[in-house]
Parts: C-alpha cells; sequence; structure tokens
C-alpha cells in the first residue's frame, strides 16, 4: 500500500473474518488453529452485521496484539479453512482496530423479572470483568475521580436486557474483553436473579479524539438522554441540563481523556435551551433515590467557535455521557440529527 | 487514513539511468472480471478479486508474443526464453479498485466432455456435457493499479501493459490509462497489517520455470509449487457486506 507516512496506531483489537464453506477437508478447530503460544486467545464471536461473520481472538492486555498478529498472518499463509461452532469456514480477512473509544453491548436474559434499577450491580459486575483481567486495574480504576468507562441497561422486556459499556481509554478494551470472555454463554448474577449472558458480544461503534473534531460544526444540537441524567450545581442536585452544566462537564470529561493537543481552551458557551421535551426519572442507587431528566434538549449557539467545540462534545457524549454516575446508568446520551420538534414540526435553524 | 501519493502533485524525480525501477500502471474496468481461483477445484468456481501476478504475466507473455513474436520467427525459442526471464522475474503488486462486488452465480453449460473424447478416438462429433456450473463475477468500482518491478526495461513493459485489454477470464476488459503511469525508484505498495486485509491467494511464476513449462504447446509439464507457486495475498479491503448471493468489499 502505498502511504506519504506510515502510521505507528496502536492496536486495541483484531477481528478474524470468517466466511461459510462447503469445504469440510482440511478443518482446524479454531480454538487450535493458531501455533501453540504461551498464552492462547480468548476468542469471542462478534454479532453478525450484514451477513459477515466476525470473530475476536482476545488477549488480556493490548500490547500482545503485535505478536498475534504476526502469526495470524503466517497462519493464515498454511491454511485458512477452520471448524467454527461445528461449522466449516474460511479465513477471509483481517479487521484491526485502533480507536480509542468503544461502545460495547451485551444481551443477557434473565431467569425472573429484573428490578427496575440495575446501576450498582452492573457497576459492580463490570469492576469484576476487570478484576477478571487484572485485580490491581479493578483497583486502580475503582480510584479514579474520572471514571474512563460508562454502564448502561436497556430494557426489552422485563427478563431481556442489553449492557451497555463504553470505554473511553483504549488500554481499557483488551482487558475488559478477556475478563468477559468466561461468562458469555454462561450465567452472572444482577441484582440477585441469575442471568444468562449472549454467546457473542456487538461493538455497536468505535471512535477516537482525532475522528471527533473533523466533526463538522452545528448551530444548533439536539441531544437526547436516555437515561435519567443530573448534575452537581453549587453543592446540590440539579436535574435540568442546562447548557453550561452540560458542555463544562463534557469539555472536562474531554480534557481529561484527550491528548493533549487535541484537549479544548475554556470558552464561554454563549447558548441558550431553544425546545425541550424532558421528565424526571427516579434511578434507586446504593445512597438512596437519583433523580435526573430523561428525554430530548435542543441547544442552540450564537458562536462559531463554541458551536464547534460543543458539536465535538455533544458526539463525545456518546461514549462519555453526561452528567453524574455514568458509571451506574445515568447520563446515556446521543445526538439526534433530525431537528424535528413535533409530528411534521421542524425548527428553523 | 494517510493519502496514497498522487501523480499530479508530485514532481517526476531524476532517475539515474539503468537504475532498476518500478512501474506503476492504471487500468479502468469496463466489464466484469473472473479469474478462476488457483486452489479451486471445480471447473467454474470461485474468483479472485483481483488479477493475479500469474494472470498478469501470462497477460505480457501474450500481448509480447502477439506483437513481436512475429518478427522473431527465426530465432523464436531464444528471443522468448530471453523475454521470459525478465517477465518471470517481475515482482508483482496490486491496488484493486475502491469497491468490488462479487456476485455469485448458477450457470447450466454445456462444455467439451474431454473424458468421452480420449475413451472414443474414432468419434465425428466433438463430444459435449451438460452441467450445472457455479461462477462469480467481480463488479469493480474505480481503477485497478499494478505496480511491478524492480526492472530496466520500464519502456518495453510499459509499451506491453498498453496493449493489454483483459486480465483473467477472455473478455474480462480492462481499459489502459496511459496518463496514470509512472515510474518510481521505490516499490509504491507496501502491505501495512496495521490496517487491515483480506486473504486472496496469489499464483506467481516459479522462481526457475522456464517458458516451455508454462506453454500449453510444449510437451512439458509445469509443476505447482515449483513452476506456478501460491502464496497469499493480503488485499487492503474489507468485507462490509455478505449473502449467499453476493460479498461488497471496500478498500481501507
Amino acid at each position: 500500500m502505498t502511504f506519504t507516512k506510515d502510521t505507528e496506531a496502536v492496536l486495541t483489537r483484531l477481528n478474524l473474518v470468517l466466511k461459510r464453506t462447503q469445504t469440510v477437508t482440511n478443518l482446524t478447530p479454531l480454538i487450535s488453529w493458531l501455533p501453540e503460544i504461551e498464552l492462547a486467545p480468548a476468542w469471542i464471536p462478534l454479532k453478525t452485521h450484514a451477513g459477515v461473520s466476525k470473530i475476536m481472538p482476545v488477549m488480556p492486555d493490548l500490547s500482545l496484539y503485535p505478536k498475534l498478529m504476526e502469526l495470524i498472518c503466517g497462519r493464515i499463509a498454511q491454511g485458512s479453512y477452520v471448524e467454527w461452532q461445528q461449522q466449516p469456514y474460511e479465513m477471509t480477512g483481517v479487521e484491526t482496530d485502533t480507536n480509542t473509544l468503544h461502545v460495547i453491548q451485551i444481551s443477557l436474559v434473565a431467569t425472573a423479572p429484573l428490578p427496575s434499577t440495575l446501576g450498582r450491580a452492573i457497576h459492580a459486575q463490570c469492576f469484576q470483568w476487570f478484576a477478571n483481567a487484572d485485580a490491581a486495574l479493578a483497583q486502580h480504576l475503582h480510584q479514579q475521580e474520572s471514571v474512563p468507562f460508562t454502564l448502561g441497561v436497556e430494557y426489552f422486556s422485563s427478563k431481556k436486557i442489553q449492557l451497555r459499556v463504553t470505554l473511553l481509554k483504549k488500554e481499557l478494551l483488551a482487558p475488559l474483553l478477556w475478563g468477559l470472555h468466561s461468562n458469555l454463554g454462561g450465567e452472572i448474577t444482577l441484582a440477585g436473579v441469575p442471568c444468562r449472558l449472549n454467546e457473542w458480544i456487538d461493538i455497536s461503534q468505535t471512535s477516537n479524539f482525532t475522528k471527533l473534531v473533523q466533526i463538522p460544526a452545528q448551530n444548533t444540537i439536539k441531544l437526547q438522554f436516555v437515561s435519567p441524567t443530573s448534575f452537581k450545581q453549587s453543592g446540590a442536585i440539579q436535574p435540568f441540563p442546562l447548557p453550561e452544566l452540560v458542555f463544562n462537564g463534557l469539555q472536562r470529561r474531554w480534557n481529561h481523556f484527550a491528548p493533549a493537543e487535541l484537549k479544548f481552551p475554556e470558552i464561554k458557551w454563549n447558548s441558550f435551551v431553544s425546545a425541550f421535551q424532558l421528565k424526571t426519572q427516579a434511578l434507586k442507587l446504593e445512597g438512596g433515590a437519583e433523580i435526573g431528566s430523561q428525554g430530548w434538549i435542543i441547544y442552540r449557539f450564537l458562536d462559531s467557535e463554541p458551536a464547534k467545540i460543543a458539536t465535538v462534545l455533544a458526539h463525545f457524549a456518546h461514549f462519555a455521557g453526561v452528567g453524574r454516575k455514568t458509571a451506574m446508568g445515568m447520563g446515556q446520551t446521543r445526538v439526534i440529527e433530525k431537528m424535528e420538534i413535533g409530528k411534521g414540526e421542524k425548527l428553523n435553524n | 487514513m494517510p493519502k496514497r501519493l498522487n501523480k499530479s502533485n508530485t514532481t517526476q524525480q531524476e532517475l539515474p539511468v539503468n537504475a532498476k525501477q518500478w512501474l506503476t500502471v492504471t487500468y479502468q474496468p469496463v466489464s466484469l472480471f473472473s479469474l478462476k481461483r488457483s486452489d479451486a477445484t471445480s471447473m467454474a468456481a470461485r474468483s479472485n478479486l483481483v488479477p493475479t501476478p500469474y494472470a498478469i504475466k501470462m497477460a505480457l507473455l501474450k500481448v509480447l508474443l502477439e506483437s513481436q513474436g512475429g518478427q522473431h520467427q527465426s530465432d523464436l525459442d531464444q528471443w522468448i526464453k530471453s523475454q521470459f526471464i525478465w517477465i518471470r522475474d517481475l515482482s508483482i503488486h496490486i491496488w484493486p479498485p475502491e469497491k468490488l462486488v462479487v456476485n455469485r452465480n448458477g450457470y447450466k453449460l454445456r462444455y467439451y466432455d474431454q473424458t468421452a473424447d480420449k475413451a472414443d478416438k474414432s468419434r465425428s462429433t466433438l463430444p459435449m456435457q451438460d452441467g450445472f456450473v457455479f461462477r462469480e463475477w467481480v463488479y469493480m468500482q474505480g481503477h485497478l493499479q499494478i505496480c511491478c518491478g524492480p526492472s530496466d526495461r520500464l519502456t518495453q513493459l510499459e509499451q506491453l501493459f498498453s496493449l493489454i485489454n483483459y486480465f483473467g477470464k477472455r473478455g474480462c476488459f480492462f481499459q489502459y490509462l496511459p496518463q496514470y503511469s509512472q515510474q518510481t525508484l521505490d516499490l509504491l505498495f507496501q502491505h501495512n497489517s496495521t490496517f487491515g486485509f483480506t486473504v486472496q491467494p496469489m499464483d506467481d511464476l516459479g522462481e526457475k520455470t522456464t517458458f516451455n513449462r508454462i506453454n500449453p504447446y510444449s510437451t512439458d509439464k509445469a509443476q505447482l509449487d515449483k513452476d506456478r507457486v501460491i502464496k497469499p495475498g493480503f488485499l487492503p479491503v474489507q468485507l462490509t457486506s455478505s449473502s449467499a448471493r453476493y460479498d461488497i468489499y471496500q478498500r481501507y
């Protein structure tokens, strides 16, 4: 391949792309496909998208991926037909991921109805997964003031849920996947209820700070607060997402995790709320009920520079969450591209 | 992703005379492409995504013989031997088009029955047999680039490439685009595994093979892994969509 320069990007993940085949001779079981290595990878299937089957060979630490990539390239040269879940597949390629920001979704089915609030349970479970891979890392994360991940739960029914874990540091993906791989297809207990995890996971979105800063500016931004969202303001809890609270909080998170050259200077937002549809919701956490806003809100920015930074931060919110207790399920946020505020009604920009 | 070197905004470098150099040529695919994979066992089977070095060298040999063979009727054996060596020794790298769509189809065909023909030499007609064959056709969107070398015969090589109008299965036409040809000191396409890849078996001429071994009119037999070697090729394309009927690949 021709490049004016070669980037030395850090691999955070590898996907092997598999294709079903009719070939039934010379099949090697996937788990023994790679040559003997000191630490064998864990194999985690990904959710099939557009008919493409992928499987991740997962290592506990991303520093092990370059060596793994070498082994895979060498092994593909010798034979690419494998057996996976009693089916013959051909290894058609390798995908690499060098992103920093990830959204991981894991589906669970409970044996009994789950409580409506699982914040604390998923928080504990996530730390357990990190601890499975690296106890020191889990302890270190627990002591952080700004935790580099967020957690959320989407309820499909009282027994069927989807965990959503977002990661803000590339070093966390490998240990998290390593820590949870033994639970996939098996059982965990959430809030005292046994739950069966799906055999596959979905890494539904990836990005990095460099890509986010390239998003074109918008002077009108519509945010959807998917889970209850609240803020600390002068020592009290503020459930209304005022522009300064939302964007100052996001900017703090951004500056904490982004590379030095991409940090944003302090800025006066010069913005106002132009429309909203919010309601307060309570989340039961360890310290009692937490009140937060849920719904959508439209912010309008009068100056181009704050609008540019706010656009980047709004998209960052998809990974970083907004406000308090984002590692307990609060503050799950996404940008809504359509500016509709009602049926057939459009907001004039 | 870093950008490829663009001919239009790079000045043509001064190249030392007789230096071993690389030539990059560009083609516009103008029909569907198909080239049976060399590891296939059935008649039509799966197709390679792009022409292989073997197919490209055979296309070069074909146009060489067609364009210059007539002038060497008296010393054909000697002439083709020397020409074959420098073509055989070329290292060929392929830069696929931006998008590739593989269509899978089944066909009912009537084709030559080799077994029946050999069994009964007294037949007055050519024996044919019915069959259902499976074939893949590749639609290519964008240009196909071929970088080859190192060679000190770039002028001749470029001339030969300009005469090629199809790669792979006969009728898989490609239009040569002279304005994009460039000669460089270094190889333009270098695999970087930081970006993903799709594997394609790449067959090539063996290091010591001879023209007679690959000449279908010769009695010499070509041997796999000796005269025709198959190595895995890593193409910078990603499988983005797949079904029983099609695959879509996007270039990284």
